[in-house]
């Protein structure tokens, strides 16, 4: 008996598996990069020649020695495990100058000045988007004004009320019109108003109207997914207490969701708000601040930056200076929608305790 | 007596219908909803009928001569291309990083790179073009220059490099466009799948590639190609979950 327990007998499963040291990726990246700077010092060295031999070199040598001493299976593993990190990696160099970019060439015009004046008899240097952020909050509010009331009423029909083939088609549509390029939307806002208006017709409600077939779908997914989540049992409950079917989806349904609704709209909201193309048809560009939606064109801030860059005034330095700056206001605004989006699906939700 | 008692319940659920505040609820909720029916009926006859005349115009009338279609397949060609090429190269990255997210990075890691995913998700597409001319294109040149010197007998790397402007570049910044929208929709896929059998995965022993593609892709795998289609057909488009999508994997969750 006492031969079968005896510590000389090998293990077997799990003991038997050998394991690289954890050091060994380490070990590995840093031969490689020495190996792929002493190969690059001899052909002529640069930085992004260097990076990417250093990471082929890296995951050749690490799977080869998983491989030896691990076997396959775990070779497979970090071999994976090297180019997830790598894809990742390899995101991120973009996305991160995308953000680097915009932030230092738009710290440039980021003054007073920028927030005070419009475009208004500027030539050269200075000026501001005054004009365009005023256009922006403009267009961007009665878009938002339209579409919330239309999207959640018809997630609201969707979700209560909707059966069989209308409400099977709407919910196909939404699904086509989320699809819908936003120059297309754009184009439609342009021939509906310039059929009645005639062919100059260049208003901030058209822009608004285009905004809105974007816009609109958008609500009404966020808003549906967001009321399918309720619990029925809150409804029977409602009912059993002879609440009518209205105040029981105003009063419990929404009530339930407002956090969720509110989330989706913002980040609806953060969507359109930086949508250049149907402005650009529907909507045109000034130099002077205009307030009224219903007459003449208005500035925003997408389409700013895009005539700053495309159509740039004497010196072309204050203009590419005054897009990056207009970018960066944009991502800002963006940014803080997003923030507001937290902070009220924090506040509106309601309290479990 | 008999006769009143047992009859009556049909007759009062009809009353509690008969309300004007439900029935002015639901008539505003379902013309809500046949808004969009309007809208998008709106939106395909402006677009014929603006259309028509080019459709119809003779091929002499048309920019370059050679009728409507000839000119179009030409732009819808470039179009194409720009988007596949944006496919092929954000698909992968996206799904890779929305994997390290979910499976691979550390759990400390994983919300705040979430959100900032999502934030990027959300930045407006003329800031990505600035950024694609007066950043990245330049940048590719010397990249460009150095495909033409070593792989120019390959018919697509051949030279000469003039600006960086070209339709590689417009791919690669689709591809930037749509990383964070793809990561944000794949990685709500990967987190629909249920735990249990992950953990059971890793329980029998399998590697962490194992258990990242096992269990999650025959769930993930019905979804994970929507985001990718939508992320195609809009570049700039959504920056939270489509609906559709989170809802496949639910429905294929007897897997």
């Amino acid at each position: 008996m006492t031969q079968l327990t005896s510590p000389q007998r090998p293990a077997v499963g799990l003991g038997t598996t050998r394991h690289l040291p954890s050091w060994a990726p380490y070990a590995a990246l840093a031969v490689s990069a020495a190996f792929a700077g002493a190969v690059l010092a001899l052909a002529g060295f640069s930085t992004a020649g260097w990076l990417v031999l250093t990471a082929v070199v890296f995951v050749v040598l690490l799977v080869a020695a998983s491989r030896a001493v691990e076997g396959p299976r775990k070779a497979t593993d970090r071999f994976v495990t090297s180019l997830v990190v790598g894809a990742f990696l390899l995101a991120l160099i973009p996305l991160i100058s995308v953000a680097w970019t915009v932030i230092s060439n738009g710290a440039a015009r980021f003054d007073v000045e920028f927030f005070t004046y419009s475009m208004r008899g500027i030539v050269g240097e200075g000026g501001g988007a005054a004009h365009a952020i005023a256009g922006t909050l403009i267009i961007t509010g009665i878009t938002t004004l339209i579409s919330v009331p239309v999207g959640i009423l018809t997630a609201v029909y969707l979700v209560e009320y909707g059966r069989g083939g209308v409400a099977q088609t709407i919910t196909f549509l939404v699904d086509v019109m989320t699809g819908i390029p936003s120059i297309v939307a754009g184009l439609f806002a342009f021939a509906l108003f310039t059929l009645i208006l005639g062919p100059q017709a260049r208003l901030g409600i058209m822009g608004s109207v285009a905004l809105c077939v974007l816009m609109i779908p958008v609500v009404v997914r966020a808003t549906e997914e967001i009321l399918r989540l309720v619990p029925h049992e809150l409804r029977e409950a409602s009912y059993a207490l002879g609440v009518p079917k209205w105040r029981t989806i105003v009063k419990v349904v929404l009530r339930t969701s407002v956090a969720g609704i509110a989330t989706g709209v913002t980040l609806a909201i953060a969507r359109v708000i930086g949508e250049t193309a149907p402005l650009l048809v529907t909507v045109g560009l000034t130099t002077a601040i205009n307030y009224n939606p219903f007459e003449g064109r208005m500035a925003t801030l997408p389409t700013f930056a895009w005539f700053s860059y495309a159509a740039p005034s004497l010196p072309v330095e204050a203009s590419l200076d005054r897009a990056w700056t207009a970018a960066l206001v944009l991502v800002i605004l963006v940014m803080l929608f997003n923030l507001i989006a937290r902070i009220v699906s924090r506040a509106f939700s309601p309290k479990t305790r | 007596m008999s006769t009143t008692t047992p009859t009556r319940p049909p007759a009062a659920t009809n009353a509690v219908r008969q309300r004007p505040g439900d029935r002015v609820f639901k008539g505003v909720a379902t013309a809500s909803g046949l808004t969009i029916l309007v809208i998008l009926a709106g939106v395909a006859a402006f677009l014929l009928y603006q259309a028509f005349p080019a459709l119809v115009a003779p091929a002499s009338d048309i920019a370059g001569g050679e009728g409507f279609w000839k000119y179009t397949a030409e732009l819808v060609f470039g179009t194409a291309l720009s988007a596949a090429l944006a496919l092929l190269i954000g698909a992968p990255l996206g799904v890779g990083i929305a994997l390290f997210i979910t499976h691979y990075a550390p759990r400390k890691l994983a919300a705040p790179l979430g959100y900032v995913i999502d934030l990027l998700a959300a930045i407006p597409s003329i800031v990505y073009g600035l950024w694609g001319v007066f950043v990245f294109a330049p940048a590719l040149v010397p990249v460009y220059a150095w495909l033409a010197d070593n792989l120019g007998w390959f018919p697509l790397f051949a030279g000469p490099v003039s600006s960086g402007r070209t339709m590689l570049t417009a791919g690669l910044v689709l591809a930037v466009m749509i990383l964070p929208v793809i990561t944000a929709l794949s990685r709500e896929v990967f987190r629909q799948t249920p735990t249990l059998q992950q953990e059971a995965a890793l329980a029998l022993g399998a590697t962490r590639w194992r258990w990242s593609s096992t269990p999650s892709s025959p769930t993930a795998s019905p979804a994970s190609w929507p985001p990718r289609c939508s992320a195609w057909a809009a570049p700039s488009a959504r920056p939270w979950p489509s609906p559709r999508c989170s809802r496949w994997p639910a429905g294929s969750r007897s897997t």
